[in-house]
């Protein structure tokens, strides 16, 4: 009996102290391993802090309410960041303004906009007002961070663009001069060459008429080429938003389709319009939707012979509307089809039969649309005839709120 | 300074700076027997146009001295040119300084590059018969 009472006496301690030693032995292997995570993670984070910090753009993270969460070095230089501003919205810390000055209400701020739209907001036109330091141009991006379907918060990135600007402005005032420096000389040859040609300097011969003609063609041609450029050049300068007013599409299309029916008429070609009876009234640049209808109807009726056919079609196309010129003129070769939008780009099979182009049209034709969010597409055969199609959107991209 | 006026010749003012584009914009008019008078800066033009009193006024708007614009709007403010018809010509074409020229009372526009001399001749010719 005795020998039984010590085994239970030693045994059942002995293995709780077992139990208890393994157990205190696993807390401790876990703990460690919960000490490594943290560092893991710690360590993580300082990395994605350091990588934040070294971007040279501004971010910022806020909660599904815009109240700011993380700022990185930039963002915190740029807004003056102070600790009053911790738990604030971002809106409400960042005083926006547009190119004309007026300030940006907060929900008008794109941080707090796309929360608010679910959407991608991307601005070039604003910037920061600073109170006791200057203004800066800003291009901002806020992306809402969706999870489950809920927004649970957003980040906007911003960027300096100060000296994007400068450029900007550089080349329209470029733009400005040149279509002043170099038409004077252009206007006053062809003038010259006018008084020479109606005999105002005396009578001329017919070998002289013919020189005078050769050199006027010519005159005219730099003139065309000057006021192409001028046009392309405009259109690059990217920052530009297009001055939009409500038009009546239908009715530029009838100016423009009046432009070039005495070319028409002179190679007897035909142009025939198929039209909705109500198109509806659209908000955009009238000077886009001339250069547009302008290019093509020229384009159609210089390079289709004598006794051709063109046809225009507009119509409504869901949300957007199809504008499309179609010709049974010379065609596009397949080889040279690729290059069509190109700047100076023109067709080896034209460039003999009509010598008078600048290769600018489609070009200017497709940064316009381009510009605009839509698109320009042709189908051409050589010898059977070409078809280009716009495709624009009815109601245009607001600028504060261009889907990325 | 001016002399008594010829008999039936109309008068006309061109402020232009460029010496060739003026040469030949003068002997056109000249052909036409207009009294011309060439006047190559916007302040210039400003005291010409009140002594010579011209008919109708052709007017660049790159000028030195006073631009086009800052001619346009004074001619048009004293009563002595008010009245007098001013044609723009230059080759300044965007849709923004039409609409300013206009604004301020220009008869018409014409872009140097993109019209015929003999267009805008008439167009002046038709401005001093009325």
């Amino acid at each position: 009996m005795d020998g039984a009472v010590v085994l239970i006496l030693t045994v059942i301690p002995a293995s709780f102290f077992v139990a208890f030693f393994y157990q205190a032995y696993r807390l401790r292997a876990l703990a460690r391993e919960f000490k490594k995570e943290k560092v893991n993670t710690e360590t993580q984070k300082l990395r994605v802090e350091a990588m934040l910090d070294s971007i040279g753009d501004g971010v910022v993270a806020t909660d599904k309410d815009g109240v700011v969460i993380f700022l990185n070095k930039v963002a915190e230089e740029i807004l003056a960041w102070t600790p009053e501003m911790l738990g604030k919205r971002l809106g409400d810390i960042s005083l926006l303004a547009d190119e004309n000055g007026r300030h940006i209400s907060v929900q008008k701020h794109p941080l707090h906009l796309c929360i608010a739209k679910r959407e991608k907001i991307v601005t070039k036109d604003y910037h920061f007002v600073r109170p006791g330091s200057f203004d800066l141009a800003v291009y901002i991006s806020a992306t809402p961070i969706i999870l489950n379907n809920a927004v649970v918060g957003a980040i906007e990135v911003f960027r300096d663009i100060t000296q994007e600007k400068a450029v900007d402005k550089a080349k329209s005032e470029f733009v400005y001069l040149a279509s002043h420096q170099l038409r004077t000389p252009l206007s006053t040859i062809g003038w010259y060459l006018e008084m020479l040609l109606s005999r105002d300097a005396g009578p001329i011969t017919k070998d002289q008429k013919t020189y005078l003609d050769e050199a006027y063609l010519s005159n005219r041609h730099m003139v065309e080429l000057v006021n192409e450029m001028l046009d392309a050049s405009r259109l690059e300068l990217g920052t530009l938003a297009p001055k939009t007013e409500p038009i009546k599409l239908l009715e530029i299309l009838n100016e423009e389709i009046g432009e070039v029916t005495p070319l028409a008429d002179k190679k007897q070609i035909a142009i025939k319009k198929k039209v909705p009876k109500v198109f509806p009234v659209i908000s955009a640049d009238p000077k886009h939707s001339r250069i547009i209808f302008q290019n093509l109807l020229t384009n159609a009726v210089k390079y289709t012979p004598e006794k051709g056919l063109v046809n225009v079609t507009v119509a409504v196309d869901g949300s957007n509307y199809r504008i499309a010129v179609a010709d049974n003129g010379y065609g596009i070769p397949k080889a040279e089809q690729s290059k069509i939008f190109s700047k100076l780009f023109r067709a080896d099979n034209i460039k003999d039969k009509i010598p008078s182009g600048t290769g600018l049209g489609l070009y200017t034709v497709k940064s316009i649309v381009d510009q605009l969010h839509g698109s320009v597409s042709f189908v051409s055969q050589e010898n059977k005839g070409t078809t280009f199609t716009v495709t624009l959107p009815l109601t245009p991209a607001r600028d504060a709120a261009k889907k990325g | 300074m001016f002399g008594k006026r010829k008999e039936k010749t109309d008068r006309l003012l061109i402020v232009e700076d460029d010496a060739l584009l003026a040469q030949v914009l003068t002997q056109s008019f000249v052909d036409e027997n207009f009294e011309v008078l060439n006047i190559n800066n916007g302040l210039k033009a400003l005291a010409a146009a009140g002594r010579f009193k011209p008919d109708v006024i052709l007017l660049d708007l790159v000028l030195p001295g006073l631009d086009g614009f800052g001619v346009l709007k004074r001619l048009k403010e004293e009563s002595e040119t008010a009245s007098i018809p001013v044609v723009v010509v230059s080759n300044l074409d965007s849709v923004a300084d039409v609409k300013s020229a206009k604004a301020l009372g220009a008869e018409e526009f014409f872009i140097k590059a993109n019209s015929k001399l003999e267009k805008i001749v008439g167009f002046i010719k038709a401005i001093v018969k009325k």
